[in-house]
């Protein structure tokens, strides 16, 4: 995984973090949603990474028009054959990037959560299964309020995590602006660096880390903490606290450990619980932003000892 | 030698150097206690004149008799500073009293030294009062200078709004402006301040200093007071008070002065065990050097010989109350937290900080063992999180921590 770390990096700039969250994500087999506004390299890196592990990838726009049969496929008359074939929809892949999420309607993006919480899609009453794995990278555009149709807080706790994607810095930006056609050229050069195969035996790996009972401790002391929070009206669910075990278990697989240490669970406390942790909105306004409120408590929890 | 008896000795060695420096310490309090009168106040014995010796003393009293006899001789002040000698004594009390800390007097006598080298211009036109220099400029023009001037001159002095320099340089301006009996009186008065002065610096002395070391090592100084008394007794009313103190100085002297300190304070008396040991002690020479010896092979133990650091080292893991509240098993983890016991007096560990984020602050602020504490908290992270076996890390982990020591120390 960390060829594919390396690797990245010629393409992508300044990216290295988002590259080791969607890596581990695929790994914990979560999903993702990047928040950042346009321009910012979000579906080349989803690309990048996908053609580096070797997986199949697709692309949805969201619009308020596009209905569930769009995103998940259906039956069409064959007129050859006279009968109706199964079209299926995008997201029969293994990474399936759909932009703007919040610009679909309520129905697709309800009918996309569940086929992704489901691993299957049923379509005219009959079950398929998506293949494995299966990544919804999802994006989201923080500053647009029309025309957008907002995910409910049951459907954004259905992504194992949430990816702040930023600018680059001044250098980073020099950098693109000056690298832009050898970017180009790498990326079209891209070779595959794993096989389908090695990914679903990295997550199988991944399955077997060790967690110390402890960690497990730590993890529920940070989920209990975020739901007492004055600042919080609603608080980490028990999907959060798995989620942020799984995904700092792929995280020490990442970093070729085998065994999670309380730095994994912090690092990825904030992408696991940024988006499940809602703020009252008397502190909303002051200012008061959930990575604070994770910051927060991150610092009054003991991290276990000895 | 087996493990056991290897520490042993070591250990020996320790305790016998403790049990030493004890003695000594209380070898030290015996002597403090055998030097001191009972019942006075043990601070006091430390009260010395640092500054004033007895033949500091000798010399100041032989000038104020030479001093005090010309004046009792009816030698004006004029003829006292054209004297090289006198102008040599003056020079000679200046710096005494420098070193005995009268600066004030020391001030004084300067002045009343150097100002006589200047012109009548000078010294007008150096005082800092523009009070006093209206006064004399408006003497100067009416051409009216009498002893009036005299008395208002000695009116701002004593109501201090003049300094002494400017009481002085008036003072020589009216000896060389006024002329006859004006001078004269002005020479009498810069003789007055110059003796005063004198008076003042001698009673300081006599004050502060042991009059039976005084009287014993020096009859000058009675010399030299009595000279004081004469001159004083007939000089004015005034000066009377003066003559009588320095009276009464001379008498105490003369008489025998008791052993034991009159002084002695009412305190609750309790019965506490003595400090000295009822056995006898060694004086404090025999254990200096011994103590000294046993020191220097510690301290060779110490650095020289890894299997005793090896022992005090281990020390800290026994005694770590923090260890004993975990009830940790593996050496590993114990060395560990060991290790951070004592590295948090420099670099503290906050409860949120995690193993890895403490490193990095170790190796932020105290990099000389940052590369010892680096080797144990990459053992511990695998002994306690990867739940690997701790035997594959325990002797890297006991050298990481043995160099660790080292740097501590």
């Amino acid at each position: 995984m960390s060829a594919v770390i390396e690797k990245s990096a010629e393409v992508l700039v300044e990216k290295e973090n988002e590259v080791r969250l969607i890596i581990a994500s695929i790994l914990a087999e979560g999903h993702v949603l990047i928040e950042g506004v346009p321009g910012i390299a979000k579906t080349l890196t989803v690309k990048t990474i996908a053609r580096l592990m070797n997986l199949d990838f697709k692309r949805i726009q969201m619009t308020p028009d596009l209905l569930p049969a769009d995103v998940l496929g259906g039956y069409v008359y064959d007129t050859k054959q006279g009968t109706f074939v199964l079209k299926k929809g995008p997201i029969f892949t293994n990474v399936l990037l759909v932009d703007e999420i919040n610009r679909g309607s309520p129905r697709t993006q309800s009918a996309l959560l569940e086929a992704m919480q489901e691993k299957q899609v049923s379509i005219e009453g009959q079950s398929f299964s998506l293949d494995k794995p299966f990544i919804v990278l999802a994006t989201q555009n923080p500053i647009e309020f029309e025309g957008v149709f907002p995910l409910p807080e049951a459907q954004l706790d259905r992504f194992l995590a949430k990816i702040d994607s930023t600018y680059t810095s001044t250098e980073g930006l020099k950098k693109i602006l000056k690298e832009i056609d050898l970017i180009e050229e790498n990326f079209n050069s891209l070779k595959p660096l794993l096989s389908k195969e090695d990914v679903l035996n990295a997550i199988k790996e991944v399955r077997r880390i060790r967690v110390d009972d402890a960690i497990y401790d730590y993890v529920v002391r940070l989920v209990e903490e975020s739901r007492k929070h004055p600042a919080v009206r609603l608080g980490a669910s028990p999907r959060a606290g798995i989620a942020l075990v799984r995904l700092a278990k792929a995280l020490a697989y990442i970093d070729s450990r085998r065994y999670v240490i309380p730095d994994d669970i912090k690092k990825v406390a904030k992408p696991v619980l940024s988006h499940r942790i809602i703020i009252k909105p008397e502190h909303e306004i002051s200012g008061v932003t959930s990575d604070k409120v994770i910051e927060d408590i991150l610092a009054r929890v003991e991290v276990p000892k000895p | 030698m087996s493990t056991a008896f290897k520490n042993v000795i070591p250990a020996l060695l320790l305790l016998t150097f403790l049990g030493l420096s004890l003695r000594c310490l209380l070898a030290t309090a015996e002597d403090v206690v055998r030097i001191h009168t009972p019942d006075f106040p043990e601070y006091l014995s430390n009260v010395t004149n640092e500054t004033t010796s007895a033949t500091d003393y000798s010399e100041y009293f032989q000038i104020i008799k030479e001093l005090f006899d010309l004046a009792n001789s009816n030698v004006s002040f004029g003829e006292l500073l054209t004297n090289p000698a006198t102008r040599e004594d003056l020079n000679e009390l200046a710096t005494l009293l420098n070193k005995s800390g009268d600066l004030e007097n020391a001030r004084r006598i300067e002045a009343l030294r150097d100002y006589s080298s200047l012109s009548p211009q000078e010294l007008l036109q150096s005082i800092d009062s523009d009070e006093l220099k209206d006064l004399l400029q408006r003497y100067l023009e009416s051409g009216l200078l009498n002893e009036e001037i005299l008395k208002e001159l000695n009116n701002m002095f004593l109501s201090g709004n003049i300094s002494f320099e400017d009481y002085v340089k008036a003072l020589y301006f009216l000896r060389e402006t006024g002329g006859g009996e004006l001078a004269m009186k002005a020479d009498a008065l810069l003789m007055s301040a110059l003796l005063n002065s004198l008076a003042d610096s001698t009673l300081k002395i006599l004050s502060s200093a042991n009059t039976d070391l005084l009287v014993s090592e020096n009859s000058d100084i009675s010399e030299a007071l009595k000279s004081m008394i004469d001159f004083f007794s007939r000089e004015s009313s005034a000066s009377e008070g003066l003559a009588n103190t320095l009276e009464s100085f001379l008498r105490s002297m003369s008489r025998p002065t008791p052993s034991v300190p009159a002084m002695k304070f009412p305190r609750f008396s309790i019965d506490l065990p003595a400090l000295t040991p009822s056995f006898s002690l060694e004086p404090l020479t025999v254990f200096l050097p011994l103590t000294l010896v046993l020191a220097g092979v510690l301290v060779y133990l110490i650095t020289k010989q890894r299997k005793f650091a090896a022992v005090l080292t281990r020390l800290p893991v026994i005694r770590s109350h923090l260890l004993e509240d975990l009830n940790v098993k593996s050496e590993v983890i114990r060395i560990y937290w060991s290790s951070v016991e004592l590295l948090k007096k420099r670099v503290p560990m906050f409860p949120n900080e995690t193993h890895r984020e403490y490193l990095d602050k170790v190796l932020k602020n105290i990099s000389s063992m940052g590369e010892s504490f680096k080797r144990i908290t990459e053992a511990y992270e695998k002994v306690r999180w990867g739940a690997q076996e701790e035997k594959l890390f325990i002797d890297n982990v006991r050298r990481a921590y043995e160099d660790l020591m080292r740097g501590i120390r």
